[in-house]
């Protein structure tokens, strides 16, 4: 069987492969080609969640298990549930191919080569054609590559959580929508509902972040487009983005380049244990410093304007300071993705203010 | 009796049909309009509001209708009351917000600019040399931008005001507080705007006067002697020089806004230098820029606190809310320049030149009698003025208008009380009505025992004696420390309010003139007290209480 290519190194993404990929991979790939540093990795394509339920059966099985359900009136919760729990558990306790799990490998370990790290820890984050965020899992700090297998097939079946299946189905059945099977060029059957949702997984090297955060180059509440706001915590990134701290914050002109920064008390930061990440303290003496150094901060805004500069629309930056690095090549870019919905929502908030201008001046006697 | 001059002369046997009452603007028409001013203002400042009102699709108003009537304006309202009507309204006029909201500047700059673009070729013809033809056509293009600047005017106008009522309305709910308390008045000072960068123009214009060592000529002689004091002074040339350019630029003004019958400072800049001597007398310090620090950082810890009241999630749209309604008071105060006096002052000086022209010819008696004759007769006599005798007519209307003068107009021309009539009007929700012609009223609090009851235009407590200002010739008495007492204020009083330390209005809201420099300068306004012209004296000491809205009378 000819089989497509289904594993991409960064560099050899990019944005017109989203669709493939995923965007948060091809956003990577398109960020090494503006020259700015990305975190060691590749991408496995929507061919290969394809690929992989085929090859195992999986797709036959998973058809024939919904066949006990009418999937065309929409089912209740705890009905969603049971098929999330059965399919997940069928999914997971598959082994990958060996052809497959070969590849793999291959590929991992040129990252543990180009970060002289054995069994080096890396995330392997699920990259939706379409953004679902928070929909499919991520994994962080994985080491060695049977786990990583492992973690990668966990992040397809996140595509059948609960929440995950009643969307589907209860959309194709709204829409009396029926897919042609995604795998008619594999020869598969055709099922009436299709509700797998093939993704893009990203296996990235793991940063070990002395510190992590966000930059925006429009300002997120005002929609100012003159500004930059970074933010940022000690460690990793996950505590900045969740919001549960108050981070530093630096305001930055993009005229006059003026810094403003706020440095807040940051107690608690975000850190690798030896199964995932945890939360601990932040010592004493570092609480109330600034967590990125003037270098640092300038490199992030640098980097910032050239993406927004590149992209031609403000972007929302995910960096982090590899303490593994040199001082020279520490800061490294995760992500960036258009800041699409501050203008969305400056529009939504002109369409309330008419609204309320009308309810509120022009009162009907 | 009627001038005869337009099919808008009220008509008492038809014209209660539709409108049971029709109110006298007073702001703009007493004294009455001469017939050129009248004719211009019920073509195209009526035209503007309709059209203004009609662009926007205002749910429940069309504008205003007009009619003349011995040389005022009386105005009714076109009250939209079909609610099949508001609704579909209400869909269009939340399509024209949308725009608005999103990028304020960008449409008012856009607005200025088509103007200035006009302004600027007219400004440059030459009055004087051009031929009879060449006058006529420059005449009928200053018709046309005429026109045009009461549609832009009006039309943000509606916008701005209608922006400013929404939020108090927000201020109100949230906050409980209203466009009379004082904390609100401190969020809406604080902006620099281009009526005061001219006020400190002609501050920096005394300075200069002081130490180039011809300030004696402001402090020693009278108004009318200044010009010619300056020009034979050697020390005094290149101030001259310096004076002219500004004129020249910003000098399209009168010391009076709805008429044609006073100069322009570019045509007489005696105005200009009783400004000068204001600034002169107050000595070496520019208030507003002092005063503004000091506002500017109240305004930004009021809107801190305010925001920290706010819900999070309503936070953002109050905050571009409080920031459209901030742009009134600039918008309120810059208008009037490049919009109502620049046009005016330009069409007054091609009037003069035709009336110069009307007198070579014999066809007037005097230049100014081109005031009594509307563009027609002007079209009528232009091209060989020998032949044509305008004289029968400007004597009659001459006469007429002289009567008018002597009697005042009529509030109100109707069957209804004044409370119902009034009721009515803010059946229209419209912003303009509400905020500049009606406004709140007074509630009298006999527990604060004051003498006169208003409403609080600007925040403060303040004694001086009074200065009762009726018309604006009165204008160079205003001594410093004085609290003045006006029916009104105007835009061109704006600098003898650094001389002041209270303003007492007749009548006045929120956003009129008055209570927005009163705020910039940092003194106490009361308005609409409506009696106040008649109750205080001149020189009798008064108390200005801005912040419960009343005056104390310390003398008999």
């Amino acid at each position: 069987m000819d089989e497509k290519r289904w594993l991409f190194r960064f560099n050899e993404l990019t944005q017109q492969k989203f669709l493939s990929v995923g965007k948060k991979c091809a956003n990577l790939g398109e960020m090494t080609h503006v020259g700015l540093p990305v975190p060691p990795g590749f991408a496995l394509s929507v061919d290969a969640y394809t690929l992989f339920l085929h090859k195992t059966g999986l797709y036959q099985e998973i058809t024939e298990y919904l066949k006990q359900y009418n999937l065309f009136s929409p089912l209740n919760y705890s009905e969603y549930q049971k098929i999330s729990l059965a399919l997940r558990k069928l999914i997971d306790s598959r082994q990958m191919p060996e052809d497959m799990a070969e590849t793999i490998r291959i590929y991992y370990r040129e990252v543990e080569e180009q970060s002289g790290i054995e069994d080096v820890p890396v995330a392997i984050r699920s990259s939706g054609p379409v953004s679902m965020p928070g929909q499919f899992e991520t994994y962080l700090n994985i080491r060695g590559v049977e786990d990583v297998i492992q973690k990668i097939i966990h992040c397809w079946s996140s595509t059948f959580t609960t929440q995950a299946i009643a969307y589907r189905i209860q959309k194709s059945t709204q829409q009396s929508f029926i897919r042609p099977s995604l795998g008619t060029s594999l020869g598969g059957p055709e099922p009436k509902i299709d509700i797998t949702s093939p993704i893009g997984v990203g296996v990235l090297k793991m940063v070990n972040a002395k510190s992590s955060g966000v930059a925006f180059t429009v300002h997120p509440t005002s929609g100012d487009r003159n500004k930059i706001v970074v933010e940022g915590n000690w460690g990793l990134g996950e505590s900045v983005v969740g919001g549960d701290i108050s981070p530093d914050r630096f305001v930055i002109d993009k005229q006059t380049m003026h810094i403003d920064p706020t440095i807040n008390c940051k107690t608690k930061r975000v850190v690798y244990s030896s199964k995932g990440t945890t939360e601990e303290e932040v010592p004493l003496e570092l609480q109330n410093n600034p967590c990125l150094s003037r270098e640092e901060l300038q490199r992030i805004i640098r980097f910032a304007l050239q993406l927004e500069q590149y992209f031609g629309a403000p972007q929302d930056v995910e960096w982090a300071v590899d303490q593994d690095l040199s001082s020279e090549d520490n800061l490294l870019l995760l992500q960036t993705r258009p800041v699409s919905n501050v203008v969305e929502h400056k529009k939504l908030s002109a369409e309330n203010i008419a609204d309320l201008f009308i309810s509120k001046v022009f009162k009907r006697f | 009796m009627k001038y005869d001059i337009t099919p808008f002369e009220f008509d008492e046997k038809v014209d209660l049909e539709h409108h049971k009452a029709w109110f006298l603007d007073a702001t703009h028409s007493v004294p009455p309009w001469t017939p050129m001013f009248a004719w211009s203002w019920i073509n195209f400042c009526r035209h503007g509001m309709q059209w203004g009102a009609e662009k926007l699709s205002l749910p429940t108003c069309k504008g205003w209708d007009w009619r003349l009537k011995d040389g005022g304006g009386y105005l009714a309202l076109l009250i939209v009351d079909d609610p099949e009507e508001i609704k579909a309204r209400e869909k269009e006029f939340r399509r024209q917000l949308i725009p608005f909201i999103q990028d304020y500047e960008g449409v008012y700059e856009s607005y200025n600019n088509e103007l200035i673009e006009r302004y600027d070729v007219l400004r440059d013809f030459d009055v004087h040399t051009a031929s009879n033809i060449a006058l006529l056509e420059h005449f009928d293009a200053l018709i046309d931008v005429n026109k045009r600047m009461w549609e832009i005017h009006m039309y943000l106008m509606y916008l701005v005001f209608g922006v400013y009522i929404l939020f108090e309305n927000m201020c109100k709910e949230l906050l409980n507080i209203d466009d009379t308390h004082s904390d609100f008045h401190a969020l809406m000072r604080g902006f620099d705007n281009k009526v005061f960068q001219d006020d400190k123009r002609m501050w920096e214009l005394s300075r200069m006067a002081e130490e180039g060592g011809f300030k004696d000529i402001f402090t020693d002689l009278q108004p009318k002697e200044y010009l010619p004091a300056l020009q034979a002074r050697e020390e005094a040339q290149e101030w001259l020089k310096q004076l002219n350019e500004f004129i020249w630029e910003r000098g399209w003004r009168s010391n009076r806004m709805s008429e044609f019958n006073m100069p322009s400072w570019v045509e007489d800049v005696t105005p200009a230098l009783v400004n000068i001597r204001h600034f002169v007398k107050k000595g070496s310090q520019f208030d507003l820029d002092l005063e503004r620090k000091k506002l500017v950082q109240e305004r930004e810890e009021m809107e801190k606190t305010v925001l920290e009241k706010i819900l999070p999630e309503q936070r953002e749209w109050f905050k571009t809310i409080m920031e459209l309604a901030q742009k009134s008071s600039s918008f309120s105060e810059e208008h009037n320049i490049l919009y109502e006096f620049y046009t005016h002052a330009l069409m007054r000086r091609a009037l003069m030149e035709w009336g110069k022209r009307f007198k070579e010819a014999g066809a007037v008696n005097e230049v100014d009698d081109v005031l009594f004759i509307i563009p027609d007769e002007i079209r009528k006599a232009a091209i060989m003025p020998t032949h044509c005798n305008l004289k029968p007519i400007v004597e009659d209307r001459r006469r007429e208008w002289g009567e008018w003068c002597q009697k005042d107009n009529p509030p109100m021309i109707g069957t209804l009380s004044m409370e119902e009539a009034m009721g009515l009007m803010i059946k229209s929700n419209d912003p303009i009505v509400l905020k500049v012609v009606v406004g709140s009223f007074p509630v009298p609090r006999p527990e604060l025992k004051a003498d006169l009851y208003g409403v609080p235009g600007s925040p403060g407590v303040a004694e001086g004696p009074a200065r009762v200002i009726l018309n604006d010739e009165d204008l160079a008495k205003v001594q410093e420390g004085e609290v003045l007492v006006a029916p009104a204020t105007y835009p061109t009083w704006t600098p003898v309010f650094s001389l002041l330390k209270g303003v007492v209005v007749d009548r006045g809201a929120s956003l009129s003139h008055a209570a927005i420099v009163g705020r910039e300068y940092n003194i106490p306004v009361v308005m609409n007290v409506f009696v106040g012209t008649k109750q205080i004296r001149n020189g009798q000491r008064v108390r200005v209480d801005g912040n419960l809205g009343v005056v104390y009378l310390l003398e008999d």
